[in-house]
């Protein structure tokens, strides 16, 4: 579990945006560009308040043009400043997705290393209150399938900023991911886990290392983002029953701590992915085949995994819900594993 | 069968002196507007044929779909004349020789200076509707398109009545040997530098001397410029002949839309009817506007006054039009009452 | 107008372009016969040469320097060389050469530049906002340096073309956009792919001037970029030139161009515009036949050293293809 030494609580909203005002007041090179992050402070609370404090050139509101603006951060990134771009949710990756995966990605490789492109783009991602089939995924497995990028999702404030600083000082291309149910926001159902000690000075979070949220003897589950929070949720009822589980938030997709997946499962003997992004094809499938190829011979069960189902998000609560993995089911494969 | 030509194209209005000064743009559905504007006012006249210049754009073909729908319009008799897909001052040179062959009574162009000594150098003898659409105008008169169309109209129907409406001007005739015969119809200007270009010109440092016709302190151009050198000239068919120097006379002089610049005058006098001025190389001839000859050293071009285009009194036609009460009847179209 | 050097210099690096171009010609075919293979011989892959295009290269990329950032497409060569991109490392990264730009993993549609700055891509209109974003930094680092975005017709109809011309009217940033109208998007003409005639036109729809330059001409180039990079670099925005220029090869090395005529290819060998350059400059007694010789036969030396560099360079280790991805 990572130390946070302090009693100064920030929901992940408030963490994300006081990293980025603080990298910007550090590094001149740091600017913003998104759809409504500037007065509006970005639809989910990334740049609150930061336009106020930084003014119009450090936080750029854009039009509607995600093409123009994400490949102008890779241009700008090219030559020598450290954009971070707000793709507004994850599901429209498909408008612009072009300048992520084929140029963004691949400029370091091509070039022979020559040249760095060192940006960010932040992004919405998840559902679970409504928002259906287009404003709802996660679509991180797809992203990390394809190569040159780090991606980051962090499931607490104190991983948020820590996550954040580290990504904008990286010279890499990172997609930072948050996901909407764990900002804080107060239009949202409520979320305790969604507030958390944050310290003020700036602090990084290393990206590719996974950290075990919960430690516990008899299973492991592996999550990411919200599921985090289920996981936690599932881990408390599952100890009254005296089943201790472990939970390892991966915090980063690319580069993946298979590491701590192997070592977690060398211990418990069990594993549980839990994946709020469409079943097939992606990381729930990733984690398994790593526990596999590094620790086959410590299971002692075969790997479950709990992920959406491979269909479109729909938009009524029954059927939503009946799609995503919560405390319940998530309890319940852990017991199901148990008993394998 | 009255037959009236076309020229339009969008050439005209697109060269560097859109960077180089406040040149407006033209774009293709203004000049379409404009064409049809001008069917409309041919459109009256019973029988006309309009024989139109074929160029990639296809202005004249936009505009008669323009004026299709407008429910009261009828079909018009109206087909390209000439090269196909024309693209150069060549071509509308050739569509204007066309033009004089198939019997054509007068011309409406809707382009520049450029445009203008490309028709009348291909039919000397042109009756012309200059409507301003180039860059700097020095050559065309303000008038409502539909107007000018009306007036094209009538007098292609019957030039004998409105024979006193044409007007004569002045242009210069330029004799280079090895090269083919130009007029021009506004002014003659040697350049140094001994290249083609861009065609337009901008840099008032790079005038030597010119020969212009009837100078007009209004308009933007050397025409301009000679108008304010020479302020009584414009009621003469005479010419004024300028030298440029690095010191000289300063004038601040509007060489282009927007383009107030001062120009060095070494000296200013009239040009008479039979004198013939000669402009040496090396340098380069720019007629009206727009490079044309490369003159190497020593070599001479010979300028003379000569009789330039004729051009319509589109208010004069009209007024005699009305008159004479003579009410327009379109057959099968409409019948429009009380006179134009 | 150009100076004299000016022009030479010009008509030099038409030269050492075509060369370079006319050499990989022949080099792309090496192990690709009798039945074309496109995976063989020493430069696999696809091929896309700029002979007839020299003219956009010289007379936009003689205003620039070092420090002004390209982005490029698919067809790189003329617009690289003239900007300064080294030959021999250019040669090497197309031989796929571990001492190429890009040590061998991006080849010739992919090639990067620090130092002068150059990049280009192999996705249509991919480059037009990555200028922009150049641009954007160097007016926030208040750098008088500008951004030149060359892409083709075709690249005009794609959404990035219009998203690109908006954002850079609308912050007002130092791009010069050039489109390199050759009238073919592969097999299709323009006058099948795009509504209107001209380009150019489409500036006015994002309120920044927009100029046209009808024929191949160098120096025409040469002033109307002239005035383009100048605006851009004082601060006075972006710009928009549409050059109707020639590609005298196919679409890709080993197309068979079954979609144009004879005549229509003869047609623009006819008006070659190295050739037409070349004859100017020997009229103005700006170059005589010698000196035309000798910058042909340097050029050939400069291009057949960069190829020998190429082949004699060694391949890469094949474990070095899982480096480089990260930084």
């Amino acid at each position: 579990m990572t130390t946070q030494t302090t009693d100064r609580l920030l929901t992940t909203s408030k963490a994300i945006s006081e990293a980025i005002g603080q990298e910007i007041e550090r590094d001149e090179r740091v600017f913003v560009m998104g759809e409504d992050i500037g007065i509006y402070g970005g639809i989910f609370g990334a740049t609150e308040g930061l336009l106020a404090k930084y003014g119009p050139e450090r936080i750029m509101d854009t039009p509607i043009s995600e093409t123009g603006f994400i490949g102008a951060a890779v241009g700008a990134a090219v030559s020598g400043m450290r954009p971070i771009a707000e793709l507004m949710f994850v599901d429209f990756f498909g408008v612009c997705m072009d300048q992520i995966y084929n140029h963004m990605a691949k400029i370091h490789y091509e070039s022979g290393g020559n040249i760095s492109v060192p940006m960010v783009i932040t992004s919405a991602i998840g559902g679970g209150y409504g928002d259906a089939a287009q404003h709802s995924q996660t679509l991180y497995g797809m992203f990390a399938h394809l190569p040159g990028m780090k991606i980051v999702i962090p499931s607490t404030p104190y991983d948020a900023k820590g996550l954040m600083i580290a990504a904008i000082r990286d010279d890499n291309p990172v997609l930072y991911f948050f996901h909407k149910g764990v900002m804080g926001l107060g239009w949202m159902t409520p979320n305790p886990r969604a507030t958390g000690p944050v310290p003020e000075a700036p602090y990084t979070v290393p990206i590719g290392k996974a950290d075990v949220k919960r430690d516990g003897r008899d299973l492991t589950i592996v999550t990411v983002s919200l599921m985090v929070h289920r996981a936690l949720d599932a881990a408390d009822a599952l100890a009254t029953e005296g089943i201790e589980a472990e939970v390892v938030d991966l915090r980063s997709l690319v580069p993946l701590d298979r590491e701590a997946i192997a070592e977690s499962v060398r211990k418990t003997r069990r594993l549980l992915v839990v994946d709020e992004d469409y079943k097939s094809f992606g990381m729930s499938g990733e984690v398994i085949t790593t526990a596999i190829e590094e620790a086959f011979d410590y299971l002692d069960a075969p790997p479950a995994r709990l992920a959406f189902p491979d269909v479109p998000i729909p938009y009524s609560r029954p059927l939503e819900q009946f799609c995503l993995p919560n405390a319940d089911t998530i309890a319940a494969a852990a017991r199901a594993l148990i008993n394998a | 069968m009255p037959i009236v030509g076309l020229i339009s194209h969008s050439g005209a209005a697109r060269d560097v002196r859109r960077l180089t000064s406040l040149a407006r743009t033209i774009d293709v559905h203004e000049r379409a507007n404009v064409a049809a504007r001008i069917l409309a006012g041919l459109a009256a006249t019973p029988d006309v044929c309009v024989r139109f210049l074929d160029e990639p754009t296809r202005i004249v073909e936009r505009a008669l779909r323009m004026l299709a729908a407008q429910a009261r319009a009828g079909p018009l008799d109206a087909r390209p004349l000439g090269p196909l897909g024309a693209r150069n001052a060549t071509d509308t040179r050739a569509c204007s020789a066309a033009l004089a062959l198939a019997g054509a009574e007068c011309v409406i162009t809707h382009g520049g200076d450029g445009t203008n000594r490309a028709v009348a150098s291909g039919w000397p003898d042109a009756v012309i509707v200059p409507l301003p659409g180039g860059t700097n105008n020095a050559f065309a008169t303000c008038v409502d398109p539909t107007a000018a169309g009306l007036a094209a109209g009538l007098y292609a129907t019957d030039p004998q009545r409105f024979a006193s409406h044409v007007r004569g001007t002045t242009g210069l005739s330029i004799a280079v040997d090895g090269v083919a015969a130009e007029t021009a119809i506004v002014d003659v200007a040697l350049v140094s530098d001994q290249w083609l270009g861009a065609r337009a010109l901008w840099d008032p440092s790079h005038l030597l001397e010119a020969v212009v016709v009837g100078g007009d302190p209004s308009i933007p151009g050397l025409a301009g410029l000679a108008g304010i050198l020479a302020p009584d000239v414009a009621d003469h068919p005479d010419a004024v002949h300028l030298r440029f120097a690095r010191q000289g006379r300063r004038i601040l002089a509007p060489l282009g839309p927007g383009q107030l610049v001062p120009v060095h005058i070494r000296d200013c006098r009239r040009v008479s009817r039979d004198e013939t001025i000669e402009l040496c190389g090396p340098g380069t001839l720019a007629f009206d506007g727009e490079r044309q000859v490369v003159l190497h050293d020593t070599q001479p071009a010979r300028i003379r006054l000569a009789a330039g285009a004729r051009v319509l009194d589109v208010a004069g036609v009209l007024r005699t039009h009305a008159r004479h009460e003579a009410a327009l009847t379109i057959g099968s179209r409409q019948t429009i009452q009380g006179g134009p | 107008m150009p100076d004299n050097e000016t022009l030479r210099e010009m008509h030099r690096q038409m030269v050492r372009i075509r060369n370079f171009e006319e050499a990989l010609v022949q080099i792309y075919m090496e192990g690709k016969t009798p039945a074309f293979d496109i995976a063989a011989g020493p430069v696999p892959g696809e091929m896309h040469l700029s002979a007839g295009q020299e003219p956009v290269a010289a007379g936009v990329c003689v205003h620039l320097r070092p420090t002004d950032a390209i982005t490029a497409t698919h067809r790189p060569h003329h617009q690289a060389l003239a900007h300064g991109v080294d030959m021999k490392l250019m040669a090497a990264e197309i031989f796929g050469k571990q001492t190429g730009l890009g040590h061998g993993k991006g080849g010739h549609m992919h090639l990067f530049s620090k130092d002068p700055a150059f990049g280009c891509s192999g996705i249509v209109a991919e480059g037009i906002p990555t200028a922009v974003g150049h641009a954007l930094a160097f007016k926030k680092t208040g750098r008088d340096d500008v951004a030149v975005s060359f892409f083709g017709e075709g690249a005009a109809n794609q959404g990035a073309f219009h998203e690109s011309l908006n954002l850079a009217a609308l912050w007002d940033l130092g791009v010069v956009f050039v489109c390199e109208d050759n009238e073919w998007a592969i097999s299709v003409p323009k006058e099948k792919a795009t509504a209107i005639a001209n380009n150019s036109d489409r500036a006015s729809a994002y309120g920044i001037p927009g100029v046209l330059i009808p024929d191949n001409d160098p120096v025409a180039i040469y002033e109307a970029a002239g005035e383009a990079v100048a605006r851009a670099r004082r601060g006075a925005g972006p710009s928009l030139i549409e050059i109707k220029t020639d590609r005298l090869l196919g679409h890709f090395q080993g197309d068979a161009q079954l979609y144009r005529t004879a005549e229509q290819i003869d047609a623009l060998t006819a008006r070659d515009a190295l050739v037409r350059f070349e004859g100017q400059l020997a009229t103005s007694g700006l170059l005589t036949e010698q000196q035309a010789a000798d910058v042909w036969a340097a050029c050939r030396s400069e291009v057949d050293a960069a190829i020998e560099f190429a082949r004699s360079s060694p391949l890469p280790a094949p474990e070095s293809a899982l480096d480089d991805v990260f930084a």
